[in-house]
């Protein structure tokens, strides 16, 4: 049998984490292709509807990822991503699916490995844990 | 909008071998074909070339085209392109779609070519799930303000003002000091033409400080900056007191400073151990006693632990100024102590060269055994192993000179978060691209030249700020800037009015007006957190809708291929 | 006038009609005839298992709806209607009425609340199915009925049957599942909270024990008295006492509901607390009765929750976002469980989800206008 490959959720803001997403590639940091890219302007705009949609889609992992705090393009926009972020946490918390499989990263332009290490653990981790427990039947 | 039939053509770059190398293009082009709504898939060697982006206005023409898609690199340096072949087409170009397959693809599974294929065919898929519901828009127009702000009163700093105010834009020169002038007015004579940095910076400064176009503001400090490109709402603090103003564009020459080499080599212990900059001071003022014997050490504080990069300009600094030492007194012993020194080009090669066959000795060490500084009796005593030689070496000393890089200081830091632009890992300015976008930021509006964004000698500076007015001037000119069409909008039959969104926005573009929710489309920078806050549909992104990213989810987990 | 006092209707027949003195439906009617208000909202009970919320400006119509209620699960805060208007209220009315003021649906300046101390309600469907099962009488026959001590008295034309609501509960009757862990026994929320807690024995039946709470609550209040249609006296510390008490005895057993239901969900290993879940939420078939009996949504037909998912999710996205977007906001009325048509214990998994980030923020909605936390720029902390 071949081994379980997780699928990952990852959505990033224009100004910070794609770029930094960016910059990963262009300084050629290797990483699993387990990871989807979904890009909005900013990790204000991941509506928690889409965080609960992948899951029930059958995302192994969601990755909400935005500027750091202070840094935002928008202000204080990622303010909000935080605070939605802990509603998510509790919710898959509450539901039992793995803590681990719901993660918010602060990622900069200029945090490329950053980026490919979060991608490298993430992957790692839900290789070890398993398949989301949500994952639609047909997938399984 | 009339329904019409969705026809995708789907454009895939090899991008010489970047992409081609690991993914298999043609077998993704295949796949593509058969995605529902694709009518037309090929592939490019390079898509961003001229005969690409023929391609793609043929095929918009040939197979009635109302949506692209193109897989190739990264939208943040590539979409304008792309978007404004497509409008040259006839397309909208809110109607182009960019999967990025390099940079999030092809770059970083270089050993996974299966891995990097089949993800580059879901990258593709997902792009036609969020083609199939883009729409049209149309860019609001804004006026500029034709007027610039320019933070840093140094070489750079003033001829960026200098080059805007020459073609007839208002200028507000910023300077935290009480005079102009910066790093260079500390520095004597300049490399490679040993000209006086005074006899390059007077006249800049006469002509900024006489210039009708420019107001210079010194011993002022940027307090805050709102709003965006062509309305920049800025607002100074000079003695205290609050200046503000309206400016199209701002540029960041805020410079760097001297790494101060605290605990090294007996620097602020041993009073003959200075810095290049203290150096020169000497040089300038005459005060420099006819030193016998000087060594000076590269690197000090660079490319370690505390700073990480080469200063670049350092090697060519302690070798001007050996050879200005050398003219004081041409029988003095210098030796420079490096571990690579840094001349490149013919001018500085030749320079180098030119030390040397005057008695200039150079020794490599390496980083693992570096000098060591001690005091012996009146004189300075260094030790270093010659790596060449293999051999300890040890030498009375006058005068120590340790070359320091250049530094982020804490005020440019301030202004990064001022203007939310970045720092890189160096803490010097981040551009938006490093080749293409050397002194751009990524938000529009924004540039920097100069010491600002890394170490640099004057022509690079000068270079720079031309470069930099040059972009800043763009919109100036033009009177008027297009905003990229992705403000909110509310559907007043769906809202109920909850009016939660109102607080959420950064920028006060919503207000609740008899229960019913207001947007200013000009205040909305289409982050869309209300959107995402809205417990119903009723507040929309354009480009950037609720139904648009849900497919782009959904397309990820099914494989809707015929 | 804030405080407590003992207030009864002056009108003899509203004092009878009325469960306990006739006293809310008095002010209400007295709010009406001095303009206080434009409208009333009250329950009209058609039947003894049916009651429907009507909107009336008629004084007379408002004496006429008085009478103790308990079989009935209506939440009132849904049909309250804009201008000003008074209504009485259970704690979770008040709650709801607050939330919806919360949302735009409402001005809170504008509701006059007369809150109704509670210890629960029953279910129309299942209180006839008890009334026939356990008390063994025709439920046709029941004229009315009365919470007293811990005991449900059904009254007929020939006298009456009186059962002990714990044993009732015991055998899967009695009060609605969400009331009996509930813990707001008293509205203090509401602008008076009145009820039968408290008074001395003598009085019992044929007075209300009144807190006037706020300066709305002693407008209503001194209208009442100075229109004539009711009267008072001020309540002894005896009374206040007593009544504290029965609510802490109310509030303890709600606890040990509360432990009793939650506990065995709480000790599930995650797997099995998710196998639980997704076993009882997977059986929705969409209807979306919930959220239109839901006295906290104000979201409309668009609202997000209704963006479709796939039909192979294994738990419904409708329910999901909804479990989201009520964690900081679910009052435990019980609305949704009530209309379930397939029977998912739904206010019991919503209260789960809610308690947890509830209890994590420190915030209990509905009591006051405090903006709920998923809509506020950042919570506490930083990162």
């Amino acid at each position: 049998m071949t081994e379980f490959e997780p699928k990952i959720v990852a959505f990033c803001c224009n100004w910070c984490s794609y770029a930094g997403a960016d910059l990963a590639g262009v300084s050629r940091m290797q990483y699993p292709p387990n990871v989807r890219i979904i890009k909005v302007m900013c990790s204000g705009r991941i509506d928690p509807l889409f965080v609960l949609m992948s899951f029930l889609e059958g995302a192994d992992a969601v990755l909400i990822t935005g500027c750091h705090i202070g840094d935002c393009h928008y202000i204080d926009a990622n303010h909000k991503t935080k605070n939605r972020f802990e509603f998510l946490k509790e919710m898959v918390a509450e539901l039992g699916i793995g803590e681990e499989r719901l993660r918010l990263e602060w990622i900069s332009a200029t945090e490329g490995e950053k980026f490919a290490g979060m991608v490298r653990e993430t992957v790692e981790k839900i290789k070890k844990i398993g398949p989301s427990p949500l994952r639609p039947k047909v997938m399984q | 909008m009339e329904e019409k039939e969705i026809r995708i053509g789907v454009f895939i770059c090899h991008c010489g071998t970047n992409i081609g190398g690991s993914v298999d293009v043609p077998a993704v082009v295949e796949y593509a074909k058969h995605i529902p709504n694709v009518v037309h898939a090929e592939r490019n060697l390079y898509t961003c070339a001229d005969d690409g982006l023929t391609a793609i206005k043929n095929a918009i023409k040939e197979h009635k085209l109302n949506r692209v898609i193109v897989a190739s690199c990264t939208p943040r340096t590539h979409e304008p392109l792309f978007r404004s072949t497509c409008e040259e087409a006839g397309l909208n170009k809110y109607l182009f779609e960019f999967v990025n397959i390099r940079e999030h693809c092809s770059w970083v599974h270089m050993k996974d070519p299966e891995g990097a294929t089949a993800k580059t065919k879901e990258l593709v898929r997902m792009g036609v799930a969020r083609a199939n519901l883009l729409e049209p828009q149309e860019e609001m127009k804004i006026d500029v303000e034709p007027s610039a702000m320019v933070i840093g009163g140094g070489i750079a700093g003033m001829t960026a003002a200098k080059t805007l105010a020459n073609q007839g834009f208002d200028v507000y020169l910023v300077e935290k000091e009480a005079v102009l002038g910066g790093m260079l007015r500390n520095l004597y004579r300049l490399f490679p033409t040993g000209e006086d940095s005074l006899d390059s910076l007077q006249p800049s400064i006469a002509t900024v400080e006489g210039h009708e176009k420019i107001k210079t503001l010194s011993s002022c400090e940027v307090k805050e900056v709102k709003g965006y490109i062509g309305n920049f709402d800025v607002t100074l603090l000079r003695e205290g007191e609050k200046v503000s103003f309206k400016v199209g564009t701002i540029i960041v020459a805020t410079g760097a400073i001297e790494f101060e080499p605290k605990g090294y080599y007996g620097y602020g212990k041993y009073d003959h151990v200075i810095t290049q900059i203290q150096l020169e001071k000497l040089l300038k003022d005459g005060q420099l006693k006819k030193p016998d014997s000087v060594v000076m050490i590269q690197c000090v504080g660079a490319k370690g632990a505390e700073v990480s990069y080469c200063s670049r300009i350092c090697c060519m600094v302690a070798i001007k100024n050996a050879m200005l030492i050398k003219e004081i007194n041409p029988d003095a012993d210098i030796h420079i102590l490096h571990n690579d020194i840094q001349a490149y080009g013919a001018e500085y090669e030749e320079l180098y060269n030119k030390s040397r066959e005057m008695g200039i000795r150079f020794i490599k060490y390496t980083p693992e055994s570096p000098p060591s500084v001690t005091m012996e009796g009146e004189k300075l005593k260094v030790e270093v192993y010659n790596e060449l030689f293999g051999e300890q070496i040890v030498f009375g000393a006058d005068l120590v000179v340790l070359s320091t890089p250049l530094v982020q200081h804490q005020g440019g830091v301030e202004i990064s978060k001022l203007l939310r632009v970045p720092l890189g890992k160096d803490k010097f300015f981040f551009e938006a691209h490093v080749k293409l976008r050397p002194v751009d930021f990524a938000t529009d509006g924004i540039f920097l030249c100069g010491t600002a964004h890394g170490p640099a000698e004057v022509a690079e500076s000068v270079s720079q700020a031309l470069a930099a007015a040059s972009g800043a001037g763009i919109p100036l000119s033009r009177g008027f800037v297009r905003i990229e069409a992705i403000s909110v909008k509310v559907d007043p039959e769906a809202c109920v009015g909850c009016g939660f969104c109102v607080e959420m926005c950064p920028f006060q573009a919503l207000d609740m007006v008899d229960g019913k929710l207001e947007i200013i489309e000009a205040l909305c920078k289409g982050c869309g957190t209300c959107v995402a806050t809205c417990p119903t549909g009723a507040l929309e992104q354009r480009h950037y809708q609720n139904n648009q990213i849900i497919s782009q989810i959904k397309s990820i987990f099914h494989p809707v291929v015929e | 006038m804030k405080g407590c006092f003992i207030a009864w209707a002056t009108d003899d027949a509203t004092r009878k009609r009325g469960g306990s003195g006739g006293f809310v439906s008095a002010a209400l009617a007295a709010a009406l005839d001095s303009k206080l208000v434009d409208n009333v909202l009250v329950l009209k009970k058609t039947s003894p298992y049916k009651a429907t919320p009507i909107v009336t400006n008629d004084p007379k119509e408002v004496l006429e709806c008085a009478g103790s209620f308990h079989f009935v699960s209506v939440n009132m805060a849904q049909y309250v209607p804009s201008g000003r208007v008074a209504l009485p209220a259970k704690p979770c009315d008040a709650r709801g009425v607050i939330e919806r003021a919360k949302r735009g649906q409402l001005d809170l300046d504008d509701v006059y609340m007369l809150g109704l101390n509670c210890g629960g309600s029953l279910h129309p469907k299942k209180a006839k199915k008890m009334v026939e099962e356990m008390y063994n009488l025709d439920p046709d026959a029941v004229t009315g009925e009365e919470i007293l001590k811990g005991e449900l008295i059904l009254k007929t034309a020939d006298g009456g049957k009186a059962l002990k609501i714990d044993d009732l509960e015991e055998k899967g009757y009695g009060r609605r599942e969400s009331c009996r862990y509930c813990e707001t026994k008293i509205p203090r929320m509401a602008d008076i909270a009145c009820g039968n807690w408290g008074l001395p024995a003598d009085k019992v039946g044929k007075t209300t024990f009144v807190e006037v709470i706020t300066n709305k609550g002693e407008e209503i209040f001194k209208n009442a008295v100075d229109t004539g249609y009711v009267e008072f006296e001020p309540a002894s510390d005896k009374a206040i006492e007593l009544r504290d008490k029965i609510e802490k005895v109310m509030k303890g057993l709600a606890e040990k509901w509360h432990k009793r239901l939650f506990e065995p969900i709480e000790k599930l290993s995650d797997s099995d607390r998710l196998a639980f879940y997704v076993d009882a939420l997977s059986s929705c078939i969409g209807c979306g009765a919930c959220r239109k009996a839901c006295p906290v949504c104000a979201c409309g037909d668009n609202a997000k929750c209704l963006i479709e998912g796939n039909s192979d999710y294994k738990i419904p996205l409708f329910l999901m976002v909804r479990l989201l977007h009520l964690m900081d906001s679910c009052i435990g009325c019980g609305r949704c469980e009530d209309v379930c048509p397939v029977g998912i214990p739904l206010t019991l998994i919503h209260r789960k989800f809610a308690e947890r980030m509830q209890n994590k923020l420190g915030y209990v909605p509905g009591i006051n206008l405090d903006k709920p936390p998923y809509f506020e720029g950042e919570l506490g902390e930083d990162s």
